[in-house]
């Protein structure tokens, strides 16, 4: 999918959106302050909103949303989904998403934005052996997610997910998905898109019987009703369910309305956790596997 | 939709697409073209020579028009060069043909860095496996960069 904002003259406004824990490392307030700043004074975009949620972890109830006011025990699928509903309420074109341990390069949101993709992100590296990158392909045979190993340096690659701690996304992929969806409540309350074209009529707005979800020939049915228009829960674009990572969740949406993640190689981030790890820690280790050291 | 190719390669016929060929060292380009394809070519010219073709190559292309460039991947051929593990197809993909010998070889990051000095914008650049014959019919599978950009002026 491409992006028509590509040609206009003016900058594209990007909103900055973080899911934040309690404490970050120095190193990275350092560095990202001076991506903003340098994005700021020499980059080919207009800074929006820095939209900073906290925490991204369970901090017995201190989470605080900044810039959007509001308080409430948290996790980071809740958090982002916070966020971009004050992006989607806001004029900005894009969100650029980066987690409060990843440090992008000094003109990471340009040059992403350059590549005209309307979901791309940068590279960062799990900061532990084997130190994969955060990006993955879909094992067709069995569903799961591998990790993207071997891409050749500078590489421009269509992948199936990627995290979100360096990513740009453009408001079009969020109202695409939502405007491609109807909410349902399951029976545990939680929110569950459906696409449109899964759906089978009647809706119901309430079970006259309840019945507990079933399993038929390898079918799994429960039952499910439309979101009310006073539920007023955001679009969920982002759960942390079955196991898995939010990002993970929100590739799946956005791959079902036919809009898959590109991940920029060359956007190569340092992860902090303990030490930094990065570029040179992942090369290393494939060299390594790959007997050259 | 008008496309110029570079090198040995071909697209299949479909209606409504103009498809010409060209000499890499000896071509005239006539007007705009939506696509331009240089198989294997690039590695033919002298380094002085790929910005000035690059350039060219950008004047010839439509509003949004692409250009798609396969090169043989120094990586795999140096690595092949490391571990002593050196056939055919490595020499190939280093030093070309006598015919056609190959002037400069080139990584994805060499590859991606010279595209974006020439103006252009990448919109996908990654590895690809080229099937190719050999002059005793047998088929060849080289790996290779495949890099696509466009030009947005």
């Amino acid at each position: 999918m491409d992006t028509e904002s590509l040609h206009k003259s003016t900058k594209p406004v990007v909103d900055i959106g973080v899911a934040c824990n309690i404490m970050q490392s120095y190193n990275w307030w350092v560095e990202v302050m001076q991506m903003l700043l340098q994005e700021t004074r020499l980059g080919n975009i207009e800074i929006g909103t820095i939209r900073a949620v906290g925490s991204a972890l369970p901090d017995f109830n201190k989470n605080n949303v900044i810039g959007n006011s509001v308080k409430r025990l948290s996790l980071t699928d809740y958090n982002r989904t916070t966020v971009v509903k004050g992006f989607l309420d806001g004029g900005a074109d894009y969100i650029f998403w980066l987690d409060d341990d990843t440090a992008p390069p000094n003109n990471a949101i340009s040059r992403l934005l350059a590549s005209g993709r309307d979901f791309i992100g940068g590279v960062y590296y799990l900061p532990a052996k084997p130190f994969n990158p955060i990006a993955y392909k879909r094992d067709h045979e069995n569903g799961l997610y591998q990790y993207v190993y071997g891409y050749p340096e500078g590489a421009l690659l269509q992948v199936d997910a990627i995290g979100f701690g360096c990513t740009l996304v453009h408001r079009s992929v969020y109202e695409k998905i939502r405007d491609s969806h109807t909410v349902f409540v399951r029976q545990n309350g939680s929110l569950i898109p459906v696409h449109n074209s899964q759906l089978q009529k009647p809706i119901v707005k309430k079970h006259g019987k309840p019945e507990k979800p079933y399993i038929r020939a390898g079918v799994y049915h429960e039952q499910v009703t439309q979101q009310e228009e006073g539920d007023t829960r955001q679009f969920p674009f982002y759960q942390l369910e079955h196991g898995r990572t939010e990002d993970l969740y929100f590739c799946e949406l956005a791959e079902s309305v036919g809009i898959k993640p590109w991940l920029d190689t060359t956007v190569a981030c340092t992860h902090f956790k303990i030490r930094g790890a990065g570029h040179e820690d992942y090369k290393r280790e494939q060299m390594e596997s790959e007997g050259l050291i | 939709m008008r496309t110029a190719i570079f090198g040995s390669m071909d697209v299949p016929p479909q209606e409504g697409l103009e498809v010409t060929h060209h000499d890499i060292h000896n071509y005239t380009l006539d007007g705009q073209y939506d696509q331009i394809i240089v198989g294997n070519a690039l590695p033919e010219l002298y380094r002085s020579q790929v910005i000035p073709f690059l350039d060219e190559m950008r004047k010839h292309l439509a509003f949004r028009g692409e250009l798609v460039l396969y090169v043989p991947s120094a990586e795999w051929a140096a690595k092949q060069v490391f571990k002593n593990e050196t056939d055919n197809l490595t020499f190939y993909m280093l030093y070309g043909e006598e015919n056609k010998p190959f002037r400069a070889c080139y990584s994805m990051l060499a590859l991606r860095t010279l595209i974006e000095r020439a103006g252009y914008i990448t919109r996908n650049a990654s590895d690809y496996i080229l099937k190719l014959q050999s002059n005793a019919g047998e088929e060849v599978f080289m790996p290779v960069h495949s890099l696509t950009a466009v030009n947005n002026e």
